[in-house]
């Protein structure tokens, strides 16, 4: 189907071979003066004809003359860098002096999409990832979280999915899901980490992760950002079923008349079977398994007004034995978790009104010999934003947020909280966390000149938690170093109210104050899209951190602090082969709860490197693989006991707070897949993967037995693992 | 000559004027203008007229900067211009690259369908340059074939945008000869009531028939192709592109 292009070609031939027709001669001459508003002359003008090709420059008086063939009215317009252009509609036999009053004008701006510590992932332009790319992540599983994993600045502390951003623990990144925070972002949470993020990626439609520096819009965060949106309207109706070793679902996506819109998923998880074939590092009773069940309503009521509500309901449960000769139990683990979603957004003009009301709740009951805890949470959120953008060059936001978090803590411990098996002697407790939090923000968008853009904002936040009120200034700017590069920096302060739980009655410390961060981002990145090379020096400072002792006690007043090096690396090499660099180093220590010494943090991965290649093959088949290295995590090694007689337990005695590491993770992984087409609306996708391909054994913890005598490795829960599926979708093209 | 139609326009649209000189032309009799002469250009065929087009879309464009269907018709024409320099064999990657980049603030102050249907082809025309960009740009091609149906359900050209790009998309992605067909179908019923407001894009009728006659060609219906050609050529008698399809089928 060349032929357009043949016969473009051909009519390019022809008139390349027509004499170029001469100027008329010019009949008409027009005089006059470019000035500004002050009445100043403006030279170098450029004045011209809109009905002609006749133009002519000002000169140092302003004054221009341009003769033209033109006939009957004409329209003349000057136009000078710095000056909005002006024009003047004339007769073309006009013999006085015309007068062109030139006012200022900011240059036409090509947006600065680049910030410090910022990628995004999803359908936009420009995007550091695409949705494709996210979900193609070998060894991720289409998780969303492990996808982001892959990302400068991420350490990957475990086996888990789990967002460790820049020497910051796991609660210190929030997971959002259009403007909300996710109470229960994670699931199958066992001691090596969480396995999956609980929103089907395939519901989403952008992604926006911030490992630092972000704006004051996101409050009560203090390391990391993930910020998930889900889709709106799909092009087309379309039904989808999936089949995998471990996972059954089915989806649909509605198109329907007057702007709305329907998604719907449903799947049952069981890994039992995915287990049986590749075999099992530890017994399992039950295999982790679960069911969930998502759907969406989307109403665009008008082009740029829309209506979206989202709901999820998940449930998940698993077993594991521990491999502990002084117990004979094992960690269990069972979750019911839900949240709904409901938000409007609308564009008036220049006034852009976003709200989100969203209400989650999360039943977790885990047991570990002689420890049972069930937490019920329910969490109530309110967010609203208005953008203003009354000129190119700046738009301003303000905003604000409101939640309410009820938390009941209900169970059995040892005495003491390191006494593992059953028949330890336990204390019982019942305890409530309850509270609210509001905040408020500013934010000015500013392109100060054209290659620089600044945002700075101030927000501040008040917990009925902590009873403090706080003020964050932010402020990040990005500087356009020509075409293709650009230099990012940013720098503020950011809080965050420790988890409920360290509130609670009974076990927590009421009364312990927000914890606090210090960030400090200077980056470089050099293209985007698919080239891309970025490189981030950081520096963040901790107070008033809380931790847990050994003890389980909670202490607060720690300091700490994290410095590293991010780079990323994308490239396409040919035509259907790109791959990805990311490598991370941290260098973070903070105060060790139990010791009050300052001491590697327990996250503090040194370094963290992930290679990802993608290769498209003829067919629709396409093959990629990713390896991972990390540095071993930091641990604090037990050196002997004591017995104490009157509770029947043996004391642990502990080496300096985190003074030895795990051996170094390693990880390969393969996937392939081929798209076919079984009819002009339905495709099949057939997926094949080995995840650790060469069985490597990588602990992830040390456990110890009853009388500390004995140290047990805790390695992966997954050996060498092949997986294979495939997907079913019908296409209607709908509307 | 293009100049002297410029010429008659001027001396049109005068008549309804004041005779004093006046600041601040209205756009929307320059939108007009240039969707006409952007119209003419593209239907001829010719690459100097092309490129006058474009030439004028430019001139208009820079005394209007912040006008956006002004915008639509400066990237429309780039990106006809960068079909015929690409056919030329010229480097019509920075066209496409400018247009998009036009489009785009196009749609920052007038959103319209047609422009996210073209950021769509374009996208489509930088992945058949450089395949590599395919999982890059596909997914922003199909963002911006989203957005061109949720703003124009109806809009014909949006279907006849989405029918062109189905001829060159492999079926496993969505596309494939029927698929092309049953869009160009639905943009030609589409165009039978279709009613643009003054200014507004109002190309696209005699191309969908013209799209859909190589689809019947490729599919082997010589002679409903060669139906499709005549009705493209009497709606548009000037359509070179439909004459020589037709005389090659004949």
């Amino acid at each position: 189907m060349q032929s357009y292009h043949r016969w473009l070609a051909t009519l390019a031939v022809t008139a390349a071979l027509h004499p170029i027709a001469g100027q008329a001669p010019a009949t008409h001459v027009l005089r006059g003066v470019v000035t500004s508003a002050q009445g100043a002359p403006i030279a170098g003008a450029n004045v011209f004809l809109l009905e002609s090709t006749d133009a002519a420059s000002s000169g140092a008086d302003g004054r221009f003359t341009i003769r033209t063939a033109a006939q009957g009215r004409v329209t003349l317009v000057a136009r000078h860098v710095g000056f909005a252009p002006a024009n003047v509609d004339v007769p073309v036999d006009t013999t006085g002096d015309l007068t062109v009053t030139l006012r200022p004008r900011a240059a036409v701006l090509v947006p600065i999409k680049v910030q410090a510590g910022a990628y995004t992932a999803g359908n936009e332009r420009g995007s550091t990832l695409t949705a494709l790319e996210v979900v193609s992540t070998p060894g991720a599983t289409a998780d969303i979280a492990r996808a982001m994993q892959t990302l400068p600045g991420v350490q990957n502390v475990d086996e888990g999915t789990g967002l460790f951003v820049r020497g910051g623990d796991v609660s210190e990144t929030k997971v959002l899901l259009n403007n909300s925070v996710m109470l229960s972002p994670y699931n199958y949470e066992t001691p090596t980490g969480n396995y999956t993020v609980t929103v089907n990626p395939f519901l989403l439609d952008g992604i926006f992760f911030s490992s630092g520096g972000f704006g004051a819009r996101y409050g009560n965060i203090l390391s990391g950002v993930a910020d998930l949106r889900t889709q709106g309207r799909p092009v087309q109706s379309s039904l989808t079923g999936v089949a995998g070793l471990a996972s059954v679902s089915t989806g649909a996506d509605l198109a329907l008349d007057h702007g709305i819109a329907v998604h719907a998923t449903a799947a049952r998880n069981d890994t039992e079977l995915l287990f049986k074939l590749n075999g099992a590092t530890r017994a399992y009773s039950p295999a982790p398994n679960g069911t969930d069940v998502s759907g969406s309503l989307v109403y665009d009521y008008r082009p740029s007004g829309q209506f979206k509500t989202f709901a999820i309901d998940r449930h998940s449960a698993l077993g594991i034995g521990v491999d502990d000769p002084s117990f004979n139990g094992g960690y269990a683990s069972d979750t019911h978790s839900s949240m709904v979603q409901s938000g409007w957004s609308d564009v008036f003009g220049k006034v852009a009104p976003t709200i989100s009301v969203s209400q989650s709740s999360v039943d977790r009951n885990d047991t570990y010999g002689a420890f049972n805890l069930l937490d019920r949470e329910n969490w109530s959120q309110l967010f609203t934003q208005t953008a203003w953008s009354p000129e190119d060059h700046y738009s301003l936001r303000v905003g604000g947020d409101l939640d309410w978090r009820d938390a009941r803590f209900i169970g059995v411990a040892g005495q003491r909280l390191s006494a593992v098996p059953a028949a330890a002697p336990v204390v019982k407790f019942d305890s409530r966390g309850a509270g609210s939090r509001n905040g408020a923000f500013g934010e000015v968008d500013w392109r100060a000149m054209e290659a620089l853009r600044v945002i700075a904002g101030l927000r501040t936040d008040y917990s009925s938690f902590t009873h403090v009120r706080t003020a964050d200034p932010r402020l990040s700017l990005a500087y356009k170093l020509g075409d293709d590069a650009t230099l990012t920096a940013a720098a503020g302060e950011y809080h965050q109210v420790s988890d409920p739980l360290y509130f609670a009655s009974g076990i927590g410390t009421p009364g312990i104050g927000p914890m606090a961060s210090r960030q400090y981002v200077l980056g470089w990145q050099l293209g985007e899209n698919k080239q891309i090379a970025r490189v981030e020096l950081y520096d963040k400072r901790y107070r008033d951190l809380v931790g847990l002792t050994h003890d389980k006690v909670v202490v607060g007043g720690g300091t700490g602090e994290a410095r590293g090096a991010d780079v990323f690396l994308k490239r396409s090499i040919g035509p259907n082969f790109s791959t990805r660099l990311t490598y991370s180093y941290v260098d973070s220590k903070r105060t060790d709860p139990s010791t009050g010494l300052k001491a590697p943090a327990a996250f503090d991965i040194t370094n963290s490197v992930t290679l990802i290649a993608d290769r498209e093959l003829p067919k629709g088949w396409s093959v990629s693989g990713a390896f991972r290295y990390a540095t071993g995590k930091p641990y604090t090694p037990i050196t002997g006991a004591t017995f104490d007689a009157a509770n029947n337990v043996w004391d642990p005695r502990y080496a300096a707070p985190n003074s030895a590491r795990l051996p170094a993770a390693q990880r390969l992984d393969l996937a392939m897949s081929r798209v076919t087409r079984l009819g002009p609306r339905t495709i099949l996708v057939y997926f094949f993967s080995v995840d650790n391909v060469l069985d490597r054994v990588n602990v992830y913890q040390y456990t110890y037995t009853a009388d500390y005598t004995q140290r047990i490795p805790i390695r992966s829960l997954f050996k060498r693992s092949i997986y294979f599926g495939a997907s079913l979708t019908h296409l209607e093209l709908g509307r | 000559m293009i100049r002297t139609r410029f010429l008659f326009t001027a001396a049109f649209v005068a008549a309804a004027s004041s005779a004093c000189a006046q600041e601040g032309v209205a756009p929307a009799k320059w939108a007009d203008t240039l969707r006409t002469e952007i119209d003419r250009a593209s239907l001829a065929g010719d690459p100097a007229k092309v490129a006058a087009a474009r030439a004028f879309a430019d001139r208009v464009a820079s005394a209007f900067p912040d006008d956006g269907l002004i915008l639509h018709y400066q990237a429309f024409a780039m990106y006809r211009e960068a079909l015929v320099s690409g056919a030329r064999g010229g480097d019509s990657g920075t066209l496409l690259e400018r247009a998009q980049s036009i489009f785009e603030r196009s749609l920052a102050k007038r959103p319209l369908a047609e422009t996210h249907a073209l950021m769509a082809a374009i996208d489509g025309q930088m992945i058949a340059r450089d395949p590599s960009r395919a999982m890059e740009l596909g997914i922003a091609s199909q963002q911006s074939t989203t957005a061109a149906l949720t703003l124009g359900p109806n809009n014909p050209r949006v279907w006849l945008v989405r029918g062109q790009g189905a001829i060159y998309t492999p079926a496993e992605y969505g596309g494939g000869l029927k698929t092309a067909e049953e869009q160009l179908v639905r943009a030609i019923a589409l165009f039978a009531k279709d009613a643009p407001k003054p200014g507004e894009p109002s190309w696209g009728k005699a191309e969908a028939y013209a799209w859909l006659g190589q689809v019947y060609e490729q599919l082997g219906e010589k002679t409903k192709a060669a139906d499709a050609y005549k009705t493209a050529l009497s709606i548009a008698p000037d359509f070179g592109y439909a004459k020589a399809l037709a005389a090659a089928l004949k």
